[in-house]
């Protein structure tokens, strides 16, 4: 992949595997962590994610493949650094804060030498704990303990961290506020983090890169603008969103659909049919214009700073559009409509009911990730 | 990179280890079969044409007896104490369990006073009705009704704790469901709330099972003959190869429990998939008035009455009354022995569980879990049994030893192990690692594993995070289970009637032998020194039985000692 991370890798893992008993978790995976990046990975419960960041914390015995941090090899088939020696930090799904210490001991307990106690004061005014340094972690809220795992995990100054669905027991408000002071301390810690999510927005606003994953593989793999706006199959466009799907058929390397043509990714041979995927925010409201494609309005809902409407096409397709509050629309009204550039993602017609089967055999293995910036650019709009 | 490690934690050490405790605590059991094949002559068929239809008889009487008996009474009074109120719920609650710290023997030697016939009630019964012997029929405390009287008296709290645990777990929607489809109390409690708690009753009833099986004291002293009393009576005959008959007589018996072992960790199995499938909501108690209120304090008393009071009260009369004649010293050495007995075993099996389960917890491999839970064997055979299994190897080392000391050495070493306090307190350990295995593994599971992971990356190496993490984590079952241990061995009579140094005296052996001699009341100090013992470990049951329930906040400090962590 990029030389930029090839220098300076945080977390390298190469070509692992998994097995539980005769069930596979982990089928050939591969990625690189760069320091100060936050990689998520996103998938459904039991897709093997987990799994993934024990074997890099090294509280799973490793089958095939090969795990380094910071440089160093860490585990291959025939050698194994037992997890304290890895230097990793690691946040667990339930905080897992020792109940017979406090705060401060908690997070004392990775560091050995006794003087660095004021590590441990910048630490607790890092998370904002420092008045409930002498508390019991029972007598703390969720989000506290969250915070008190991250500094703990910390203390000893990690090269990496793996965070285990670190949010995922806090209320939604609560869960923005502690994202957002974990991604705080993760930057300027400077290491690379390797974070287990299943919420796809969470995993699109915290991750520098996010992989998809689903059965124990990579479906796709790249920033969040890209599995967002380029996602590799019907399937993933909708996990990270609403889309709208078009149908259409492929001529001479264009998809044709009721709202226009759209270019299609080279393995659609002529004649194939195809879906084009459209988020609601990329079809905008224009001015009338001939070239524009024509709808008749059906529903208008404010949502305050955005609306949200159903449009009828001429062929009876019906689409949501989103955009911002500042238009007047009115029920019945006929509306001109364009479509973003590079907006569209053209897939294979069935490409939705075989992906749920699994994802490689409704894309070639071109469009299969890593994200290739040149495939992607063909998926656009003329 | 070269000193990483073959596998997660220790490479082979935490097999290693399992395997030779294990293999230590399982040999005895392993030499009573072995010993079985061997041959004895015509002894054994002598034995099974004579004696062995009466052991049968009366074992399999006793076991069906105080089983359905201690069922009634622990069921009973468990229904009425968790779903029910009336006044005194909360004290019975816990003194419901104060029947276990009583030594079966120490009750049967109470009963038997004051049951005889110059006893305090024949004596009122003939002085208010003016009869005369011939007037009335008593019946007889020394005989297998009388024995299951006892005997159900003393183990009907394991049940009791049982049913209780399965009661709380049971939610109350379920119980409220039964409500709205018109059921009745009575048939609420037949066709809801005991099939649900069935699993865990079973596994309480198992236990009962067990110990009434192991049973020496009680049934040797009312000279029921029981397969347990066969065997001590055998191996003491001074006949040739009443080793190996008493070996034979072990074997058949193992038959029987490890049967029951295998029902009770199915039943186990069972109750702990009930448990997990049921969401807990706390049960308001329906409020009893009126005779109803009555009739179940007067459930709820009479087994404490009977199974505690009654002897306490007779021992502490007893002891103001006359006392032990023997010197204060020698009592003070007898306290000594079972003290220092005590408590060598009681940190040694502390100890190994400790470790036990931390390798366990280290390599959960299958092999590990099947041994471990083999090691408790032990405690499902009765002393009296083990003895034997622990003689047999230990008399042929101490042979050995000596053999090579003799001819190498020109000096003799006596009998190392078997002529010291080594083989008993080998033969305890044998017997009580089951108790102090599943404390310490209940303890363990409150230790959830990501907490250990943790630790781990934080860079404590597996010593680090047994002696950081668990050990003060665990410190509550530690203690629990270490108490348990001193309590069993203090009151342990059979194994140390076979094995103990000559000379050598425990109070428990003292207060038998006493007994035995019908000098009952100088066998009251001792006993109520076992009583005082007894009551230590209940006091910790009584104690955590409210702290730990479901639903409840429950302190990490706290002693995680539940229904199903006595067995």
């Amino acid at each position: 992949m990029s030389t930029r991370r090839q220098s300076n890798p945080g977390i390298v893992v190469e070509g692992l595997s998994h097995c539980f008993g005769t069930s596979q978790v982990l089928d050939d995976i591969s990625l690189t962590v760069g320091r100060g990046e936050v990689c998520c990975l996103l998938g459904p419960s039991g897709c093997g994610k987990s799994t993934l960041l024990r074997l890099v914390a090294g509280l799973e015995k490793l089958q095939k493949g090969r795990i380094a941090i910071a440089g160093k090899e860490v585990a291959s088939q025939d050698s194994r650094v037992p997890p304290e020696k890895r230097s990793i930090g690691f946040v667990f799904q339930d905080y897992a804060l020792f109940p017979h210490l406090n705060v401060r001991a908690n997070i004392a307990f990775g560091i050995i030498s006794k003087t660095q106690a004021e590590r441990v004061d910048r630490l607790l005014e890092q998370v904002d704990m420092t008045d409930y340094a002498d508390a019991m972690p029972h007598t703390l809220s969720g989000g506290q303990q969250q915070r008190v795992a991250l500094a703990r995990a910390l203390a000893p100054g990690p090269m990496a961290m793996l965070l285990d669905e670190p949010f995922s027991g806090l209320d939604a408000q609560l869960r923005e506020e502690v994202r957002n002071v974990t991604l705080d301390v993760l930057r300027q810690a400077n290491v690379a983090t390797l974070m287990v999510t299943h919420d796809p927005h969470e995993a699109l606003v915290v991750g520098n890169q996010v992989i998809v994953m689903a059965t124990g593989r990579v479906l796709q793999m790249g920033t969040p603008m890209t599995v967002y706006n380029h996602s590799a199959s019907l399937r993933i466009a909708e996990t990270f969103g609403p889309v709208n799907r078009l149908n259409g058929v492929v001529h001479s390397g264009l998809a044709v659909t009721a709202l226009g043509v759209f270019q299609a990714p080279t393995y659609l041979s002529e004649g194939a049919a195809a879906t084009v995927a459209l988020r609601p925010e990329t079809i905008r409201i224009v001015p009338p214009h001939d070239e524009h494609v024509q709808a008749t309005v059906e529903t208008v809902t404010h949502e305050g700073t955005t609306i949200c409407l159903t449009v009828r096409l001429p062929d009876d397709t019906t689409l949501v559009i989103r955009d911002l509050a500042r238009q007047r629309v009115t029920e019945g009204e006929i509306v001109h409509l364009v479509v973003d550039d590079h907006a569209a993602m053209v897939f294979e017609r069935d490409g939705h009911n075989q992906a749920t089967k699994g994802v490689t055999t409704s894309l070639p293995p071109a469009a299969v990730p890593p994200y290739d910036p040149e495939s992607a650019s063909r998926t656009r709009l003329r | 990179m070269k000193m990483a490690e073959r596998t997660l934690d220790g490479g082979r050490l935490p097999l290693l280890f399992i395997g030779s405790v294990t293999a230590l605590l399982v040999t005895p059991v392993l030499m009573i079969v072995l010993q079985a094949g061997a041959d004895s002559g015509d002894q054994f068929r002598h034995l099974a044409s004579t004696r062995l239809p009466d052991y049968v008889r009366n074992t399999l009487w006793l076991a069906l007896g105080v089983a359905s008996t201690t069922a009634v009474i622990g069921v009973g009074t468990a229904w009425l104490v968790t779903l029910l109120d009336f006044p005194g719920r909360s004290f019975f609650r816990w003194s419901l369990l104060l029947p276990l710290g009583i030594p079966t023997y120490l009750a049967a030697y109470a009963y038997t006073d004051l049951l005889q016939f110059s006893g305090p009630v024949q004596t009122f019964l003939r002085t208010t009705f003016e009869w005369t012997r011939d007037d009335y029929v008593f019946p007889q405390i020394r005989s297998l009704t009388g024995a299951i009287a006892i005997l159900s008296l003393a183990y009907y709290p394991y049940v009791y704790l049982a049913a209780r645990a399965a009661f709380i777990e049971q939610s109350v929607c379920v119980l409220e469901v039964g409500k709205t489809l018109g059921l009745g109390p009575w048939r609420r409690f037949f066709r809801i709330a005991l099939p649900l708690a069935w699993p865990s009753v079973f596994a309480g009833l198992s236990l009962v099972v067990m110990e009434t099986l192991a049973e020496f004291g009680a049934v040797d002293y009312f000279a029921v003959d029981t397969f347990a009393t066969g065997i001590y009576r055998t191996f003491m005959s001074p006949v040739p190869h009443a080793l190996t008959s008493a070996a034979q007589l072990s074997a058949l018996l193992l038959l029987p429990i490890l049967l029951l072992i295998a029902a009770e960790a199915f039943a186990r199995r069972r109750a702990r998939f009930f448990h997990t499938s049921v969401r807990y909501r706390a049960q308001p108690p329906e409020r009893l008035r009126g005779w109803r209120a009555a009739l179940a304090v007067t459930t709820c008393a009479v087994p404490i009455l009977l199974g505690f009071l009654v002897p306490t009260v007779f021992f502490v009369r007893a002891h103001l009354r006359s006392g032990d004649s023997s010197s204060i010293a020698a009592f003070l050495e007898r306290a000594q022995n079972s003290l220092v007995l005590a408590t060598v075993a009681s940190v040694l099996a502390v100890a190994l569980a400790l470790l036990v389960t931390f390798a366990r917890r280290l390599e959960p491999s299958w092999a590990n879990r099947f041994l471990t839970r083999i090691a408790g064997l032990g405690y499902a055979v009765p002393g009296g049994v083990i003895a034997i299994g622990v003689l047999i190897p230990l008399s042929w080392l101490d042979h050995k030893i000596g053999d090579l000391a003799d001819s190498w050495l020109g000096i003799s070493t006596g009998l190392l192990f078997t002529g010291t306090i080594v083989a008993v307190v080998y033969g305890y350990l044998t017997r009580v690692m089951a108790v102090s295995l599943n404390l310490v593994q209940a303890g363990l599971t409150r230790v959830q594993p990501s907490l250990d992971a943790a630790a781990r990356t934080l860079g404590a190496r597996p010593r680090g995070v047994l002696r950081r993490l668990h050990l003060p984590m665990l410190r509550g079952s530690l203690i629990a289970a270490g108490l348990l241990v001193f309590v069993d061995v203090i009151k342990e009579l059979p194994a140390t009637m076979i094995f103990r140094p000559a000379g050598f005296e425990t109070l428990a052996v003292r207060v038998h032998e006493l007994a035995s001699q019908e000098r009952l009341y100088e066998a009251s100090t001792g006993a109520l020194a076992i009583i005082v013992a007894g009551l230590i470990p209940v006091a910790i049951l009584a104690r955590t039985l409210d702290r730990a329930r479901p639903g409840t906040d429950t302190d990490p400090d706290d002693i995680p000692i539940g229904a199903e962590t006595v067995t």
